[in-house]
């Protein structure tokens, strides 16, 4: 090769030129659909950066006259390391975000932060596009006009994508569709243009050209208009977009805490307030032994506001999680079994599914029966059951459960787990010591605190006029400065339940609150009798009872206020702290769910897990391996469909054609320059298939296709014999490397 | 009834034979001496369109020479009149009857040397003996004899005093061809050889006309599939749609390809006609089948332009056609 010629191979074409600009502006108008799903720009500057390196790598494959496919695996690890860079964040990382991060993007209320890890997102998308639209733009077999469609696939694809992951009710629909419409139509004729022969290129016939191709794109946009409006989606319910169709993934930390309101359960004095459910019907309950705890929610987890609800707190058990379980359920526990049959009164509707001891079977009758059987969840190891779409008034179910309500005892040896709790409750350092004084073992400690509490402290709701300084909420200020810290402490099952856990937990004994009921004997369960007790986990991993009355006792407080609130008088009290669990999904913002998703997945990486940097080796060459795996997987998959259709045709004469395709596209594949085309023969191709049995082959073919008589089954596999010996010929010809190559060739793709 | 493998293998080996022996007077070229026993085995008759001194007479007289038949040899000038070429009924005194001679058309190989030059109306005297062979004089019809091959010849680039052919004329004419320069081998071979004055002369007849008559049989029994005459009526179709062609292929258009595709395919020892031997027979059969307009001549575009953009707008089939 010469010099001029080395050098005219690196100098794109003005063709190749004016491709990449139409392919980048087709990008861009389609990738501006996504501005009401991400804020600022940086989303488009990183999308369309992707599309540019998409094109630079490509047209540099084609400089080194590499197969298509190295382009793909060049950008494999350009896009782990610009992801990286981009993100700011790790290589494990970056790989979790493009296989979760999509769902995690539809899931979260637009618009999304347009920064930081959620950036892989948008430089994903465009480099495929890039990639795609880049390969798709050098086809040169086949129709000029399909190969203009063809080379319009990536921005559609990409349009398709961007309109299924923006949001219903988009900002510039109609502006957007009509310019990708007058674009790619510009697009196609400029390429249609480039086809033509210049012996037409005379004055008139460029003029007329020119005045059918205006007339084209007015119409292109005139037809655009209404194409936008019923495509895109301009009616009343919006366009279809993924975001209405993904489910979010189920988060337990989702659904508010119900102790944070547990005023609403208290006697309020007259005039009660509406939403005040203490003499209100929660639920009705018919087999349940009058005693048996009924159970709401288990509240595991402190984080200095509330006691929540969440997922794999418990390190002993896999089991702690809320998973979809049939109408059976598989929890084996001693104790009495009980049927009970439970409608839900006018005071109930929340998520919480209320149930008693060990759940075995679960049948719901009234109130949307299907839904509820499909998406309810139970948690084994809490006992804890939900509703995603809620338990309303009216509804009834029926279960099955065995009661074990074993109540703690001093002798009890604690479980060594650890949690989180235990560092939540460092607030209460002070108090665990004081008021375990005389106790040595965790156990001891637990009781000796709750019999503090219970001979310390006095009850109030918090209601009555002269008790409203007791506020209520149990977030880290109300429970220290407004309750372990005073003299007196002083509040109600909220408050008694939530500290006396912490506690538990600070002194060693892994414990969680439980907010729920003590059945009556008329099996009518109100608001009066809700209360929050504390459950116990001892050494076998099981749970115990720590009753109410154990830490609390119903002592009112003197008239008067404590020293404490006399010394504050003058200054102003402090409001009660807002209730801060989200009400739905959509109240969150998208930091929060990284932040508790990033806890998770450090939760993840607890003792005896893999070594982080085992999972980054794993994840940096695992995942470019299986997609490259995948890559040549489909290549190789393909190709062997071809080929099996093409020998498994109805007709034996196909099967004849359908032979000698099989054997150009494997000379194709092994890089000889065999012409192909809509106009070419047999005859014409026999020449260049380097196989000294190719024109015999050529000419039998055309024999048994074009002969007097129709081959038959025999023949045409005698026919296949013949090609199989010759692809192995020229297989067995060429070297190893070549043959690799030819494995993953995508040249015989490009049709005949 | 198709033709038999063996009958194919003796139709290519005699086909061979008679290119070899009109080779000896015509070097260097076997395409154009195929073409030429393609169009006398399928009964046609042929135009030479070519510069003066290229052979066009030499191979039309080797030809000639090597069927055992009559030939004869017209030089068409303006003053030729029709009688000359077909005869004319003379009345005898003796016998008291009107008596036709017959003229040199009566014969199995016809040459019209430079055929443009004779008046329309004697060119049209060739219009029904090329069609018919047969000559009507008098209101009698008188027959040819078969085998009956005309090959014309026709000087392009003279073109004062001549008179073009016109289409109906030219649509009669099964093939129409060039013969070119000799290459460079061939013209040395002739140059040594120059003292061979007539090489026509070296060829003699090595089939008889009954043998021609008996190819002709054959070739007409090749089989045609469904698929290659679907190809041929839509080369057809096409031909009319092209931009700048007036005239496109007619149906006898359409018939000449067939019967000359099943010759070109016996002449290869085959029983059947492939896509290939159409589009190999492509120029020969459409060129002068294809009239062009006025402004085709301003843009450049020709009839080989237009036959090749014909071959890439159509297809050939791949598959025969599916019988249910």
């Amino acid at each position: 090769m010469n010099g001029a010629a080395a050098r005219s191979r690196w100098r794109p074409t003005r063709a190749a030129l004016v491709d990449a600009a139409f392919l980048l502006v087709l990008c861009a108008v389609a990738l501006v659909g996504l501005s009401t799903t991400f804020t600022g720009v940086a989303y488009l500057v990183v999308s369309l950066g992707g599309v540019a390196v998409g094109l630079l790598l490509t047209g540099l494959v084609r400089a080194l006259r590499w197969p298509g496919i190295a382009a793909v695996t060049v950008a494999l690890p350009l896009w782990f390391g610009l992801g990286v860079l981009l993100s700011g964040d790790s290589l494990g990382a970056v790989a979790d975000q493009v296989v979760g991060g999509w769902k995690q993007l539809l899931t979260t209320l637009p618009p999304v932060a347009g920064s930081g890890l959620v950036l892989v997102l948008p430089w994903t998308l465009g480099l495929a596009a890039g990639l795609l639209g880049a390969l798709t733009c050098g086809l040169r077999s086949g129709p000029a006009l399909l190969r203009s469609a063809v080379a319009l696939l990536a921005p559609v694809l990409l349009l398709a994508t961007v309109i299924l992951l923006g949001v219903t009710r988009p900002q510039s629909l109609w502006l957007q569709g009509v310019v990708f419409a007058v674009v790619a139509v510009g697009w196609v004729a400029v390429r249609e243009h480039r086809g033509q022969r210049p012996v037409e290129g005379s004055a008139t016939s460029r003029v007329r050209r020119t005045a059918v191709g205006a007339v084209l794109v007015g119409s292109a946009g005139l037809l655009a208009l209404p194409v936008a409006s019923v495509a895109l989606g301009s009616g009343d319910d919006g366009r279809v977009v993924l975001r209405t169709q993904v489910q979010p993934p189920f988060d337990i930390g989702q659904y508010p805490s119900p102790l944070a309101s547990f005023r609403r359960y208290v006697k309020e004095p007259a005039p009660a307030s509406p939403e005040n459910l203490y003499d209100k019907t929660l639920l009705t309950l018919d087999g349940a032994p009058a005693g048996s705890r009924l159970r709401i929610a288990a509240l595991d987890l402190y984080d200095g506001i509330v006691w929540g609800a969440a997922e794999a707190i418990d390190p002993t058990t896999t089991d702690d999680a809320f998973q979809r379980v049939s109408s059976t359920i598989d929890n084996p526990a001693d104790g009495e079994r009980v049927d009970v049959r439970v409608t839900v009164g006018e005071g109930y509707d929340a998520a919480w599914l209320p149930t008693i001891g060990a759940l075995q079977t679960m049948e719901f009758d009234e109130g949307d029966v299907a839904a509820k059987q499909e998406s309810w969840r139970y948690d084994l190891a809490s006992r804890t059951a939900v509703v995603p779409t809620g338990v309303h008034p009216g509804d009834v179910y029926d279960f099955s459960a065995v009661r074990s309500d074993d109540l703690a005892r001093p002798t009890d040896p604690p479980s060594d787990a650890v949690n989180d709790n235990a560092f939540a409750a460092s607030f209460l350092d002070t108090q665990a010591v004081q008021w375990s004084a005389g106790a040595s073992e965790p156990m001891e400690r637990v009781f000796a605190i709750a019999d503090y509490l219970k001979t310390q402290g006095k009850y109030s709701d918090g209601v009555l006029q002269a008790e409203k300084i007791y506020h209520p909420g149990h977030h880290e200020k109300r429970l220290g400065d407004e309750f372990a810290n005073t003299p007196i402490p002083v509040g109600n099952d909220e408050q008694y339940a939530a500290i006396m856990a912490l506690l538990a937990n600070k002194v060693g004994v892994p414990a969680r609150v439980v907010m729920g009921a003590v059945v009556p004997a008329d099996g009518v369960v109100r608001g009066r009798d809700v209360s929050a007790w504390v459950e116990l986990q001892v050494a076998d991993g099981s749970w115990r009872t720590l009753p109410t009355e154990t830490f609390m006792d119903d002592d009112r407080p003197a008239e008067q206020p404590p020293v404490t609130q006399q010394q504050m008088s003058g200054t102003v009290v402090p409001p009660p702290a807002p209730i801060p669990p989200p009400s739905t999904l959509a109240e969150q913002n998208d930091d929060e769910l990284q932040a508790r998703k990033v806890t998770r997945d450090d939760d993840g990486d607890a003792p005896g897990g893999a070594p982080g940097w085992w999972r980054w080796v794993a994840l940096g060459v695992g995942l470019p391996v299986l997609l490259v795996g995948l890559v040549v997987g489909t290549i190789v998959g393909l190709k062997a469909w071809r080929r099996r259709r093409r020998r498994a045709a109805a007709r034996a004469s196909a099967r004849v054609v359908g032979g000698w395709r099989e054997l150009v596209d494997h000379a194709r594949d092994l890089g000889q320059h065999v012409p192909v085309g809509a106009g070419l023969t047999r005859r014409q191709q026999a020449p260049h298939v380097a196989t000294p049995g190719a024109v015999d082959l050529a000419r039998t073919a055309d024999t048994l296709v074009f002969g007097p008589t129709d081959p038959d089954d025999a023949v045409a596999a005698e026919f296949w014999a013949m090609v199989d010996d010759e692809r192995r010929a020229m297989t067995h010809a060429v070297p190893a490397r070549r043959r690799l190559r030819a494995l993953v060739a995508l040249r015989s793709f490009r049709r005949h | 009834m198709t033709i038999s493998t063996e009958q194919a293998a003796w139709f290519r080996q005699t086909f061979d034979q008679l290119t070899t022996n009109i080779e000896k007077a015509v070097l260097g070229k076997r395409h154009v001496v195929r073409l030429a026993l393609t169009c006398l085995l399928s009964e046609g008759h042929l135009l030479l369109e070519d510069f003066p001194g290229t052979g066009k007479t030499m191979l039309a007289r080797a030809l000639a020479n090597t069927v055992q038949g009559s030939h004869a040899r017209i030089q068409f000038t303006p003053d030729l009149l029709p009688f000359d070429v077909t005869g004319v009924t003379v009345y005898d005194q003796h016998k008291g009857t009107f008596e036709f001679h017959p003229g040199p058309i009566f014969h199995t190989i016809v040459l019209a040397d430079e055929i443009n030059r004779a008046s329309p109306k004697t060119q049209s005297a060739l219009l029904e003996v090329m069609e018919e062979g047969r000559v009507t004089v008098d209101g009698r019809p008188h027959a040819v004899g078969r085998p009956f091959m005309v090959i014309a010849t026709q000087n392009p680039i003279e073109q004062a005093g001549t008179y073009r052919l016109p289409e109906a004329q030219l649509d009669r004419f099964l093939m129409k061809s060039s013969v070119g320069y000799p290459d460079k081998a061939a013209t040395i071979e002739l140059l040594v050889n120059a003292k061979v004055r007539d090489r026509a002369s070296l060829v003699t007849p090595v089939i008889t006309a009954q043998t021609i008559a008996q190819m002709s049989e054959l070739a007409d029994e090749v089989y045609v599939d469904p698929a290659v005459i679907g190809y041929v009526a839509e080369l057809a179709e096409e031909s009319r749609r092209q931009p700048h062609v007036k005239l496109g292929l007619s149906a006898r258009g359409c018939l000449a390809m067939i019967r000359v595709a099943k010759t070109w395919a016996a002449a290869d020892g085959r029983d059947h006609v492939l896509p290939d031997d159409v589009r190999s027979l492509a120029e020969p059969v459409l060129c002068h089948r294809l009239l062009l307009d006025a402004e085709a001549q301003f843009t450049g575009v020709t009839v080989d332009t237009v036959i090749s953009r014909l071959l890439g707008a159509v297809a050939p089939p791949t598959d025969r056609v599916a019988t249910v």
